[in-house]
C-alpha cells in the first residue's frame, strides 16, 4: 500500500507539474487527500487477515469437495449425487452470479474492476477463496448446510477452534436466497435440525415489525461527529394495547473499533482503512441516552418502506453480518454506505450504492433514500435534551423566567417561588432538572460534582410537589429535517480581477463537505461552518494556481444568552498563499488560524468578536520561515431570508509583530436552489469584484 | 510539510476524533460506550458487577445482546436510564418509567406512577441499581398490577 502510495505521488506530481505549480508541499497534502480517498476502495479489498483455518488438512477440507465425495456419509445428511445434483442446478441457473448472491457475501467493485468481498473476516466464508470467488462459496455453503448436526462438534474440534454454530444457524440468510432459487426443492426436507439458540434468542429480541433509518444530527462541537451518524432501528413489533416504546427497540449500528486513543492516529487510520468496522446490535435507550441526552442531538427516523419478505431478510442478514469484520474508511465505506449495502443485500431491488458517490457522508446517505419512490413510509424527530429544556422554558412566563433564572445561578430558591401554585413550581423545577443534565451530564452520570447536588436535591422538592408532569410535546422543526439539506460536496466557478496586477483571473473551488454559514440553513445546523477539503484554485494565462486549501474549517458561533456565556470559536487547517516572499508563485503558508471570542444574534443579525491567533510556515517566507500572528475579526451576518444573506468581517492581525495585516471581505449570496446560488465578493487584500457560481 | 500538519493537527487535540461511535456493545465487560470515553462507562461498568454470569453465555461469539430473564432486562434497564427515571419518577410520568413498566406488563399504569412518585425518596435512597430494582418491585401498587417477577 505504502509502495502504492509513493507510484501514485510520483505521478501526481508529474501532472501537477504541468500546471506550474510552484512548490510540492501543499500538493503533497493535497494528492495525499485525493489519494486517501480515492483509493481507499482499492485497498480496501485486501484478503482476510487472520487465517481461521489454519491446519492444512482442514484446508484441504474446506477447499475440495473431493473430502465429500469420501466422507459424505459420514458428514453430511445427503449423499453425494444428491448434493451435486442440485449444486448442478444452482450453477446452470448462474446464482451465484445474481446481484443478491454477491450483496449477501458484500462484494463490491475496486477501482481495478475486481469483484471482492469487503468482509476482512474468514470466518464469514465457508470457501478459503470465498472473498473472491461467489461461486466457490455457494458451493460451499451448500454443501455446509447439510452438515450433520452431532458431528459438528468432533468437525470443529479437528479444526482447533472456537465451538462454532451450524452453518444453518450462521446463514439464515444465505440458506433462504439458495432455498429460494431452488424453489424450495424436494430436498431441503431432509436438511439437518440443528439448535440455534443464540439465532432464536436474536430474532425473538428483535421482533421486527419494520426498520427505521435514523440520523443523528450533528455535533459540531466535536468534529469526530461532525458530520452525523446513521443506524438502524429495529422497530418491535406493536402488542396489543400497548403503544410504541422506541426505548425498548433495537439499534443496529456500524461503526469502526478504533483501537487508539491518540485523535491523530485515529484521522490517519480512519482515512486508511487501518480499522475494522463491524455492526453491533443494543437496546435503542443506549442510543437515545448517548445522543439524545449526553451529546444533546436530534434523532431523526425514516421508517422504510420493505416488504415482510425483505424485512425478514434483513434481519437474517445482520445476524450473518454481526459478528464479522469490514475494512473501515471514515469517507468511503463508513457507517452510512454500510447501512446501504445491508438494505441492498436484502432488497436487491434497491441501488443505492450505485447512485453515491465514492466519498459519502451521512446526510447523503438519507437523501438517497428518497431517490427510491415511497421508500420512506414516515419521518420521526426525536427531540435532544437542549430542545427540551428550551420547551420547557418556553412554558414559563417571564416572572417564572426569572425566578428560574435566579435559582440556577445562585441555587437558592427566590421567595417569589413560595407565591406559585404547585403547577407552576413543577414547571419551575422540571425545567431546572433538565437545565442541571444540560449543564454537566458527565457529573451527573458519575454522580459527582455540584449539579449532581443540586439535581438530587430538585428531584426530592419535585417528587413532594403534588402535580404530574404533562406530556412534552415539541412539534417536529420540519425546516431542520436533514433531508431536505443542500448538496454536502460543492463545485464554484468565479472571476474576477486581482488588485495588484489589475489582470482578470478565473476561479474554481471545490469543497467535499459541507456547508458554510452562507449556505442555506435548512436541514443544518443553525450557527456553525464546517468544511472539509475546500480547494480553490485561479488561473493566469493557461496555468493554473492553487491558492487555497483548507483540510478542515470549523466555525462554531455560540451565540449569547440570559443562560448560556459559551464561547465562540474557529480552527482552519491548510495552506493558502502569502506575499511575504520575493517569489510570489511559491508563497505558501502551511499552518492554522484558530479564534476565540463570542457572538450575539440579534433576529436577523448575528455579530462576533474575536481574538485571532494564526501560525504559518512558509518554504520561500523572507527572513523567518515562521509566522506567527495574532490580531482580531469583527464580523456580521445579515439575513434577509434563507435565500440572501450578506456577510462582511474585517480583521487585523500583526504577522511577528513586524508587519500588520489589515483586511475587510463582504459577500452577498443568493441560494437561488438547493444546489444553486450566486455569490458577489469583494476583498481589500486581493481580488475586487469577484463573482461566483457554486453548484 | 506532512509532519508539521500532523503537528499541527495533534496540537489542536480535538479528542472528539477519537469517537468510536455505535460501539456500544452489550453484556458482560463490553456494557461500556467506547465512545463516551469517562462518560457512560461510568454507569455501564458497575453493571459488570451485577448481571448475572449467564448473560456472558448469550453473548458470547457476538458482541450482541439479547434479552434475556425479566430481571435481567429490568436490572440493564434501570442501570442504563437510570438519570431519566429518576426524573420520571419524581415527575410522575415519562418515557422511560413508561417503558419499565411495559417491561413489566403493568395494568394500571397511572397509580403505578403516583405511588412511585408519591414513594421516590426511599425508592432512590440508594442509587446501586440492584436495591432501586428491589425497592421498586415491593413497592405495593407494583406488586398489584405488574408482572415483575416472572420471565419474560
Amino acid at each position: 500500500m505504502v509502495l502504492l502510495l509513493i507510484l501514485a505521488n510520483k505521478f501526481a506530481n508529474i501532472r501537477f507539474a504541468e500546471f506550474k505549480l510552484g512548490t510540492k508541499s501543499p500538493i503533497f497534502i493535497l494528492v495525499l487527500f485525493l489519494q486517501l480517498c480515492f483509493f481507499s476502495r482499492t485497498f480496501a479489498e485486501t484478503e482476510p487477515k487472520e487465517s481461521f483455518f489454519e491446519e492444512s488438512e482442514a484446508n484441504g477440507f474446506l477447499k475440495s469437495s473431493l473430502y465429500y465425495k469420501n466422507k459424505n456419509s459420514f458428514y453430511t445428511t445427503i449423499s453425494n449425487r444428491e448434493i451435486l445434483n442440485i449444486w448442478g442446478k444452482l450453477k446452470a441457473n448462474k446464482s451465484f452470479q445474481k446481484r443478491q448472491w454477491e450483496k449477501l457475501l458484500h462484494f463490491e467493485r475496486d477501482l481495478i474492476l475486481r469483484k471482492r468481498s469487503q468482509v476482512t473476516d474468514t470466518r464469514f466464508f465457508m470457501s478459503s477463496v470465498g472473498y473472491k470467488s461467489p461461486e466457490d462459496e455457494m458451493k460451499e455453503t451448500l454443501f455446509s448446510f447439510f452438515w450433520k448436526t452431532d458431528k459438528l462438534n468432533h468437525l470443529y474440534d479437528d479444526f482447533k477452534v472456537e465451538k462454532l454454530q451450524h452453518p444453518i444457524c450462521k446463514f439464515p440468510a444465505r440458506l433462504k436466497f439458495i432455498k429460494t432459487e431452488l424453489n424450495q426443492n424436494e430436498i431441503f426436507k431432509k436438511l439437518p435440525i440443528p439448535d440455534c439458540y443464540y439465532q432464536d434468542l436474536f430474532l425473538r429480541s428483535l421482533n421486527p415489525q419494520s426498520i427505521s433509518f435514523v440520523f443523528s444530527s450533528y455535533y459540531a462541537n466535536s468534529p469526530g461527529s461532525a458530520f452525523g451518524h446513521t443506524f438502524f432501528r429495529v422497530n418491535k413489533k406493536e402488542k396489543e394495547g400497548r403503544k410504541k416504546q422506541e426505548l425498548l427497540d433495537y439499534g443496529i449500528s456500524f461503526a469502526a473499533n478504533a483501537h487508539t486513543d491518540n485523535p491523530l492516529m485515529y484521522a490517519i487510520l480512519g482515512l486508511a482503512g487501518g480499522f475494522n468496522g463491524t455492526y453491533t446490535n443494543v437496546p435503542y435507550y443506549y442510543k437515545v441516552r448517548e445522543y439524545n441526552d449526553f451529546e444533546s442531538r436530534d434523532l431523526w427516523s425514516y421508517e422504510l418502506n420493505l416488504t415482510e419478505d425483505e424485512l425478514e431478510t434483513l434481519v437474517f442478514h445482520f445476524w450473518e453480518i454481526g459478528p464479522h469484520f469490514f475494512t473501515y474508511y471514515f469517507f468511503s465505506q463508513n457507517c452510512s454506505y454500510q447501512m446501504l449495502t445491508a438494505l441492498e443485500a436484502a432488497a436487491p431491488r434497491l441501488s443505492f450504492s450505485e447512485r453515491l458517490p465514492v466519498f459519502i457522508i451521512p446526510a447523503d446517505s438519507v437523501k438517497v433514500l428518497f431517490t427510491e419512490k415511497d421508500f420512506v413510509k414516515n419521518v420521526e424527530f426525536r427531540p435532544s435534551l437542549l430542545k427540551q429544556f428550551d420547551s420547557r422554558f418556553s412554558l414559563l412566563d417571564q416572572s417564572e423566567k426569572k425566578i428560574f433564572i435566579s435559582y440556577v445561578n445562585d441555587q437558592k430558591l427566590p421567595l417569589e417561588y413560595n407565591h406559585l401554585t404547585d403547577e407552576r413550581k413543577s414547571m419551575v423545577i422540571d425545567t431546572v432538572l433538565n437545565y442541571a443534565d444540560l449543564k454537566d451530564p458527565f457529573g451527573i452520570a458519575k454522580r459527582e460534582g455540584p449539579w449532581f447536588a443540586f439535581k438530587e436535591t430538585n428531584l426530592l422538592t419535585r417528587a413532594r410537589l403534588d402535580f404530574i408532569s404533562e406530556e412534552l410535546k415539541i412539534p417536529t422543526p420540519e425546516h431542520e429535517r436533514p433531508d431536505s439539506s443542500h448538496p454536502s460536496s460543492r463545485v464554484a466557478l468565479g472571476s474576477g480581477e486581482e488588485k495588484s496586477s489589475q489582470s482578470k483571473k478565473l476561479f474554481f473551488e471545490f469543497r467535499f463537505a459541507l456547508h458554510d454559514l452562507l449556505d442555506s440553513k435548512r436541514g443544518l445546523p443553525k450557527f456553525s461552518q464546517l468544511e472539509f477539503g475546500n480547494f480553490k484554485f485561479s488561473t493566469v494565462g493557461n496555468s493554473i494556481f492553487l491558492d487555497h486549501f483548507s483540510f478542515f474549517k470549523v466555525l462554531q458561533l455560540n451565540p449569547l444568552s440570559e443562560l448560556e456565556k459559551k464561547l465562540s470559536w474557529s480552527m482552519e487547517v491548510g495552506t493558502q498563499r502569502f506575499d511575504f516572499c520575493d517569489s510570489r508563485i511559491d508563497c505558501f503558508g502551511h499552518g492554522f488560524k484558530s479564534m476565540f471570542g463570542y457572538a450575539v444574534d440579534l433576529n436577523s443579525f448575528t455579530m462576533w468578536l474575536m481574538p485571532t491567533l494564526e501560525y504559518r510556515y512558509g518554504e520561500y517566507f523572507e527572513k523567518e520561515r515562521n509566522h506567527f500572528a495574532y490580531g482580531g475579526q469583527g464580523g456580521l451576518i445579515y439575513s434577509l431570508s434563507d435565500k440572501h444573506r450578506f456577510y462582511l468581517f474585517y480583521e487585523k492581525q500583526c504577522f511577528n509583530a513586524s508587519h500588520q495585516v489589515e483586511g475587510n471581505h463582504w459577500e452577498y449570496r443568493f441560494n437561488y436552489q438547493k444546489n444553486i446560488s450566486i455569490s458577489m465578493i469583494s476583498s481589500s487584500q486581493n481580488y475586487q469584484g469577484l463573482f461566483y457560481l457554486y453548484f | 510539510m506532512l509532519k508539521k500538519m500532523i503537528v499541527f493537527v495533534s496540537l489542536i487535540g480535538f479528542h472528539a476524533l477519537a469517537a468510536n461511535y455505535g460501539m456500544a456493545g452489550c453484556g458482560l465487560g463490553a456494557l461500556v460506550f467506547q465512545d463516551q470515553p469517562g462518560k457512560i462507562q461510568i454507569v455501564a461498568a458497575t453493571l459488570n458487577n451485577i448481571v448475572s454470569p449467564q448473560t456472558s453465555a448469550i453473548t458470547t461469539g457476538t458482541s450482541n445482546c439479547y434479552e434475556g430473564s425479566r430481571d435481567e432486562v429490568s436490572l440493564r434497564f434501570i442501570e442504563n436510564n437510570k438519570t431519566a427515571l429518576k426524573d420520571d419518577v419524581a415527575r410522575g410520568q415519562g418515557e422511560t418509567l413508561d417503558g419499565l413498566m411495559t417491561i413489566w406488563a403493568c395494568k394500571e399504569k397511572n397509580s403505578v406512577q403516583m405511588n412511585l412518585k408519591q414513594n421516590y425518596n426511599n425508592i432512590f435512597e440508594s442509587n446501586e441499581t440492584l436495591s432501586i430494582l428491589q425497592n421498586l418491585k415491593s413497592n405495593s401498587e407494583v406488586q398489584k398490577t405488574c408482572q415483575s417477577d416472572s420471565q419474560s
